[in-house]
């Protein structure tokens, strides 16, 4: 019957596995509640899993009770009956401890099952809503956290809480059910009608009984578990600080490792070296800190208390007749088994806190506040070939209040006309890529508005954006996925012929056959690595086929062979077919082509026009074609002809 | 992605790691560092073996006890005695056992941070070679997580001993005591032995899967959140979290068949436990009846207590093997770094570098990576003091192995490099890098503030002359709009900071330091053209004079050189002003047409074009290589588990795994194919597949040459008899060589008549 309804409640269980609500943008709860989100959530199943915690703990401890009894028996002048045999009634107490332990190994192990199915989904579902959460964040949130920190968020802090749930929170829960259930049999004994006058105290004319086994454990019972809980919480921060200071030296060794070039072309061996001693001494002291704080275990002390003054009360009973000496052995017996606690509780309690500070983390992180937020209602039917407005656009990175003054972008105006073609060019930290983000809506201005078609961005999902505004980034990420499955991740119903046709538009193809399994093959895992132009002619193929009505492209790509560079133009030229173009480039040939040459420095527009204009009026752009062979010609052209006009 | 360490999936995944020294030697150096704390090991030895005896008696105490209270005529006096006397012996050998935990303690953590320190210095000063041929996240977990396994190893032998020394003791005790208790004990064997036996087999395998699954999970997000704004852009994140969903639930799956395995193992002990005590009732039950009871009521007391005293005990000392063999194998690849000498060391008589020593001169030098290919070809140069050099050639030509060998990062294998007139060889590594410095292709940058990052050039710069020089090559600007200025911490290597900007910093940074010699490796190809004339302006300004070596991979930069090299497979070949080296019409100039001709504003013809693909694809082309970022992902799978020591190392983008380590790579694998990670093994063997079908091609192609037929070149180089053969050919019958073949040979034999000459 019991397994019955197990089952009913486990198929339950299964039929609900991708239901969450443990995380997500719904959360925004305290730690405590976010740990045990998942048993809440399963209320039934978790109630069911302690009631068969308490009945196999009782399993496990009547034993202890049968052994004193069968010891009684044996003592018993006429349990030994003149034939030398041993009693029937003293075999079937054994039999009684043999069945009992089949029977606790049989719940208990169902115990475990459920407790397994119960945390296990909570820390899948935790996972994965804690990765959606992180997907959905803006890049704001991305820019300022590390993704190193984000990783060992989403993989070892929420296996620590589940570790926290169980074994931990499970053996305490087991553990205080055996203390309670100790407690009772304690007390159980003490109100034997033998010891009930065993021991009074007169006070004053009242006559009190003690209740020695009852006063033992009432009073050893809290202090044990204060001094537990005491230890638990001192080696808490310890263990922080030591887990601190492994991270710190990690990081230090890894910096110079990876950055070993470096350190030896300064000749910087013996400052590193000195570093790291002081780091790895700190580690070296936490670490022995930690150690120390196992010795001198209060607890075990206490329990040695209880159990030689239990024991001494006990016998004092025996030899004045008031218990049997069987009674005396369940004592012992029971008392030894918490003894045995020594070593897990203070663990347990540990993991518990530890998956608490753990939680703080991960709903800190849940509760970051977005600054990107999606509009009410969205404006329908936009004309994404219309014209693109800044208009008094000023952004900074960061949350909007944070005190940075300093802007990537301040007070940015231009129209660039539906259509066009526009170079962006500018040095480090002008403000080129701020732009192409803010088009992509991956941010939002931090004052002004950006318009397309006459519609405020801000009122437009970021989806709908992202469908519409197409990107190559500067440094082109592939997934690990087939070429194939990296062109279509532009739009994720490509047929086979949308994507060879792309890559051939983006001059792909021709290398993308050569390939040792063609489409097929995999990029990164056990496969290639495409050289630079490789990678951004896949990247382009990715924004064909996602057909973009706007295209942006950041194009620095470090000096590549002529072959290359013609593809690559080649590539370009098709891409910007009929949609506005705006590209960051460090290619001449391209500034020429452009419509709209706009130039960017310290967030500001410096100038902005045509190649002819530009050349003409700006000293800036002069510059760039100053150094090349041959640009005296170009450059006297130009002079003469502004001169002329 | 930087892969988490070779140690992590194979220590990790559980698979037996290979060892190559008996453990003889490995406990050997393991007591050798713990003879460093000898006063204080030997203390603990002799407290532990005093808590041990302590712990032995007390339950004799108790059993002496019941044996007093079932006499006819029990004394309190005697039990309150026998009780007291328990009290004192678990009082003692609670503050035994203390006092030993907290010297250990001490002593464990010494150990650990005394290898930490050996191990750094050591690799501080490995060969470049070395930190070439490992992933930095490996060299990392040397540091780290191996000598923290070894730490957890000394402790888990300390743990054994102390263990095996209580269990052997308690079983003589009980022998002498009472025979049949400690032989009735014995029914808990098989039983620990089952266990042992499920946990090292299928548990192994449940385990080991479970790592790898949750590897897989983690691996997965560490990707994503790298490519976080490409998902972003495309709108993918619903496709995506539903295969991150679909990995989730595999964890999950092989997750839970590991917990069950470990939820059996409680009850399962508890119930041996429970029918050794039933065993126990039943032959203290026996015995007990006789005429001449040999098992007395307290004699069964005694075997309660101690099932649990053995129980537990052989329990863990199954489980610590596991343990040993992993910290075993971690002291193995610790002492590979300590026992390794470094190629590259202080000659014992070596110099500082005297300052009138200036120029560069390259005698007669010879250079290889691996074995028999030889990347440099008795090159000869001499750079004059103040002047500035080009170096230009294919990819794969040896400009970065010179710019490292001047260095010294490698010593050649043949011939000198000279500063002046000194032999780098005899001058301390310390004042030839105070000397000269090396801005590299790829910027690195510490996790640190920008100003630190500048600073690292020159430590005891002044903030204003940070400013100074960030001013003057037209960094300043970009630094003062980052969110805190120049105290913006660059994290994971820079990737909130753009490829120029990083490659900015790092220019200033060997500015500020204000070497005698600079070497810039393409250090400006992620600036655009503005920036780059203002970085050029301010070397004019401030290195005019400086013996400077140019790698270079612009035009502007080429123009501005004294003296252009044209380095060829090896071989300077070329040498001379832009001007003649153009006149000459020879390497350079196709080098010119193929690469720099179109960085001006001219448009491309199909014609360039297919000239620059035929000159490139000569020289091997850039040739899809194995991949590194992949490669890392599929090694860092045992993550999950052993994440926190940086996992994510490396960064965006991937690293390319550099030549050593491939070749390395596929030497482990040619040996000991388990040794890879599966995904990778595949990989290696396709590589060596590769490698064999190209050694059978050239053999090929050779055999037709030896026939007489011009059959294609392969994309392998030529050999110099092959080009011989071709001349003479292309003598006889131009046509009957392939068009770009008969372009090359053409300028040969050019260059041969001119050498005549």
């Amino acid at each position: 019957m019991i397994e019955f309804h197990l089952l009913l409640i486990l198929s339950n269980l299964e039929e609900h596995r991708l239901s969450r609500n443990n995380g997500g943008k719904t959360i925004s709860k305290s730690p405590a509640r976010y740990m045990l989100s998942g048993l809440a959530r399963n209320k039934g199943v978790t109630t069911f899993a302690l009631i068969l915690t308490v009945i196999s703990t009782l399993l496990i401890t009547i034993p202890s009770i049968i052994i004193g009894m069968a010891v009684d028996e044996l003592l018993q002048p006429d349990g030994v009956t003149p034939e030398l045999t041993i009693s029937p009634l003293f075999v079937t107490y054994v039999w009684i401890i043999i069945g009992l332990a089949v029977l606790y190994m049989g719940l208990y192990f169902l115990v475990g099952y459920v407790w397994a199915i119960v945390t296990l989904r909570w820390e899948r579902d935790a996972r994965q809503d804690f990765f959606e959460a992180l997907q959905d964040y803006s890049m704001t949130f991305h820019d300022e956290v590390d993704s190193k920190r984000l990783l060992s968020v989403a993989m070892q802090d929420i296996s620590w809480i589940r570790f926290s749930l169980n074994p931990a929170l499970r053996n305490l829960a087991g553990a205080f059910i055996s203390f309670g259930i100790t407690i009772i049999i304690l007390i159980q004994i003490d109100f034997m009608p033998s010891l009930q006058n065993f021991l009074v105290l007169n006070l004053g004319g009242f006559s009190v009984p003690i209740y020695g086994f009852t006063a033992i454990m009432v009073i050893g019972t809290p202090l044990y578990m204060a001094f537990s809980y005491r230890y638990a919480n001192a080696i808490e921060p310890v263990r922080r600080k030591r887990s601190e200071d492994m991270e710190q030296l990690t990081a230090t060794t890894q910096g110079v490792f990876s950055g070993i070039e470096v350190v030896r072309a300064f000749g910087k061996e013996d400052y590193e070296q000195v570093k790291f001693q002081d780091v790895s001494k700190t580690y070296e002291k936490s670490v022995a800190k930690e150690g120390r704080l196992a010795a001198f275990y209060i607890p075990a002390l206490v329990m040695i208390a209880m159990t030689s003054i239990a024991f001494l009360y006990a016998s004092y009973a025996v030899i004045n007749d008031a218990i049997e000496p069987g009674t005396l052995v369940t004592i012992m017996a029971l008392l030894m088994s918490l003894e045995g606690l020594n070593f897990m509780l203070p663990r347990m309690l540990l993991m518990i806190r530890g998956g608490y500070v753990n939680a703080q983390r991960i709903v800190d992180i849940l509760n970051w506040k977005e600054t990107l937020i999606e509009p009410e209602e969205e404006v329908p039917e936009i004309d994404w070939l219309g014209d693109i407005v800044f208009e008094n656009v000023s952004f900074k990175y960061g949350a909007n209040d944070n005190d940075n003054e300093h802007y990537a972008l301040k007070d940015f105006n231009i129209t660039i006309p539906g259509g066009s073609r526009v170079a962006l060019i500018g040095g480090p930290g002008g403000g080129k890529s701020s732009i192409l983000k803010l088009l992509l809506r991956l941010y939002d201005p931090t004052e002004g508005t950006i318009r397309v078609g006459n519609v405020d961005l801000r009122d437009v999902n970021t989806e709908t954006v992202r469908n519409v505004v197409g990107l190559v980034e500067q440094d082109i990420f592939l997934f690990r996925m087939s070429v194939r499955d990296n062109i279509a991740f532009g739009r994720h119903d490509a047929t086979h012929e949308e994507i060879v046709e792309a890559a051939t538009r983006a001059q792909a193809d021709e290398f993308i056959i050569e390939l040792p399994e063609g489409y097929d093959s995999m990029i990164g895992e056990r496969g290639m690595t495409l050289s630079g132009g490789q990678r951004q002619r896949l990247a382009i193929a990715r924004a064909i086929i996602q057909d973009p009505k706007i295209l942006l492209l950041d194009d620095s790509v470090s000096a590549v062979d002529a072959q290359t560079e013609f593809l690559m133009r080649k590539a370009l030229e098709e891409v910007m077919v009929n949609r506005t173009s705006i590209t960051v480039t460090q290619r001449l040939r391209t500034l020429i082509e452009s419509d709209l040459v706009i130039i960017v420095d310290k967030g500001q527009i410096i100038a902005a026009g045509c190649h002819e204009d530009l050349l003409r009026d700006s000293d800036h752009y002069r510059k760039i074609f100053e150094r090349l062979p041959g640009a005296q010609s170009i450059l006297a052209a130009a002079s003469a002809r502004g001169g002329g006009a | 992605m930087a892969m988490h360490g070779r140690r992590g999936p194979t220590a990790m995944a559980g698979q037996r790691p290979k060892r190559s020294r008996p453990i003889r030697v490995l406990l050997g150096r393991m007591v050798h560092y713990l003879g460093r704390f000898k006063r204080i090991v030997a203390i603990g030895a002799v407290l532990s073996l005093g808590a041990t005896i302590v712990a032995l008696f007390d339950p004799l105490v108790l059993k002496f006890a019941i044996d007093e209270i079932l006499v006819i005529n029990p004394l309190i006096a005697t039990v309150f005695f026998l009780t007291t006397l328990y009290v004192i012996f678990k009082v003692t050998s609670w503050i035994l056992s203390s006092i030993n935990i907290w010297i250990l303690a001490g002593a464990q953590a010494g150990f650990v941070q005394n290898i930490q320190e050996d191990l750094y210095i050591k690799l501080l000063g490995a060969d470049l070679s070395y930190h070439k041929g490992e992933q930095s996240g490996n060299v990392t977990s040397r540091v780290t997580s191996d000598t923290v396994e070894l730490g957890t190893g000394v402790q888990v032998i300390i743990d054994f001993s102390s263990q095996v020394l209580m269990l052997v003791s308690t079983f003589l005790l009980l022998l002498w005591i009472g025979p049949s208790i400690a032989l009735t004990i014995l029914v808990i064997l098989p039983g620990v032995a089952f266990i042992a036996i499920l946990f090292g087999t299928v548990g192994q395998r449940i385990m080991l899967a479970s790592r790898r699954a949750s590897g897989a999970v983690s691996g997965q997000i560490a990707e994503n959140l790298s490519g976080i704004h490409v998902a972003k852009a495309f709108n993918r994140e619903k496709e995506l979290a539903e295969d991150m969903m679909e990995l989730n639930q595999k964890s999950y799956h092989h997750g839970f068949r590991f917990m069950i395995l470990m939820s059996a193992m409680q009850p399962l002990v508890r119930t041996i436990g429970q029918l050794a005590l039933a065993t126990m009732l039943f032959v203290a039950g026996g015995l007990a009846v006789g005429t001449l009871p040999v098992l007395t009521i307290s004699d069964l007391f005694l075997g309660i207590i101690l099932i649990n005293r053995f129980l537990w005990p052989l329990l863990s000392l199954t489980m610590m093997s596991t343990q040993v063999q992993s910290s075993m194998a971690a002291m193995d690849r610790v002492m590979d770094v300590l026992e390794s000498k470094p190629a590259i060391a202080d000659a014992d008589d070596a110099m500082p570098l005297e300052d009138e020593s200036d120029g560069i001169h390259f005698q007669d030098v010879t250079f290889e990576y691996v074995e028999d290919t030889p990347v440099l070809n008795g090159v000869n140069f001499s750079i004059e003091p103040g002047e500035m050099v080009a170096i230009v050639g294919h990819t794969g030509a040896g400009k970065t192995t010179i710019a490292a060998l001047v260095n010294r990062f490698y010593d050649p294998k043949e011939g000198g490099i000279f500063i002046g007139r000194q032999d780098i060889r005899q001058v301390t590594q310390q004042s030839l890098h105070d000397s000269m410095s090396l801005i590299p292709q790829e910027p690195y940058l510490f996790d640190d503030s920008i100003f630190e990052n500048i600073r690292y050039g020159r430590p005891e710069a002044t903030d204003e002359e940070i400013y100074e020089i960030c001013k003057i090559i037209g960094a300043n600007e970009f630094i003062e709009v980052l969110a805190d200025g120049y105290d913006t911490k660059s994290i994971e290597s820079g990737k909130n900071l753009s490829a120029g900007q990083r490659q900015m910093i790092t220019i200033a940074r060997t500015m500020l330091a204000d070497p005698k010699i600079l070497i810039l490796d393409e250090a400006t190809s992620r600036l655009d053209a503005y920036s780059e004339s203002l970085v050029q302006d301010a070397q004019e300004r401030l290195f005019s004079n400086r013996t400077t070596i140019v790698i270079a991979h612009r035009l502007t930069t080429i123009a501005n050189a004294s003296r252009v090299f044209v380095f060829d497979h090896g071989n300077l070949v070329e040498n001379g002003t832009h001007e003649e080296l153009l006149a000459l019409n020879g390497v350079f100039k196709s080098l010119y047409d193929t690469y720099y001709a179109h960085q001006g504003i001219d448009e491309i013809t199909e014609e360039v074009a297919e000239v620059a693909k035929s000159e490139v694809e000569k020289h091997g082309g850039e040739p899809p290589a194995p991949s590194g970022s992949g490669m890392m992902m599929g090694m860092g799978g045992g993550m999950g588990a052993g994440m926190g020591h940086g996992g994510m190392g490396g960064g965006m983008g991937g690293m390319r795994p550099s030549p050593e380590m491939i070749e390395k790579m596929k030497e482990q694998y040619k040996s000991d194919p388990d040794s890879i990670p599966p995904p990778m093994r595949e990989m290696f063997e396709k590589m060596i597949e590769a490698e064999e079908m190209t050694d059978e091609k050239k053999e090929e192609v050779g055999k037709r040459e030896m026939s007489g037929h011009g059959g294609p070149i392969g994309s392998g180089r030529p050999t110099p008899e092959m080009i011989e053969k071709m001349k003479e050919q292309y003598k006889t019958d131009p046509d009957s060589l392939p068009p770009n073949a008969r372009e090359m040979i053409a300028r040969r034999i050019a260059e041969d008549e001119k050498s005549e000459d």
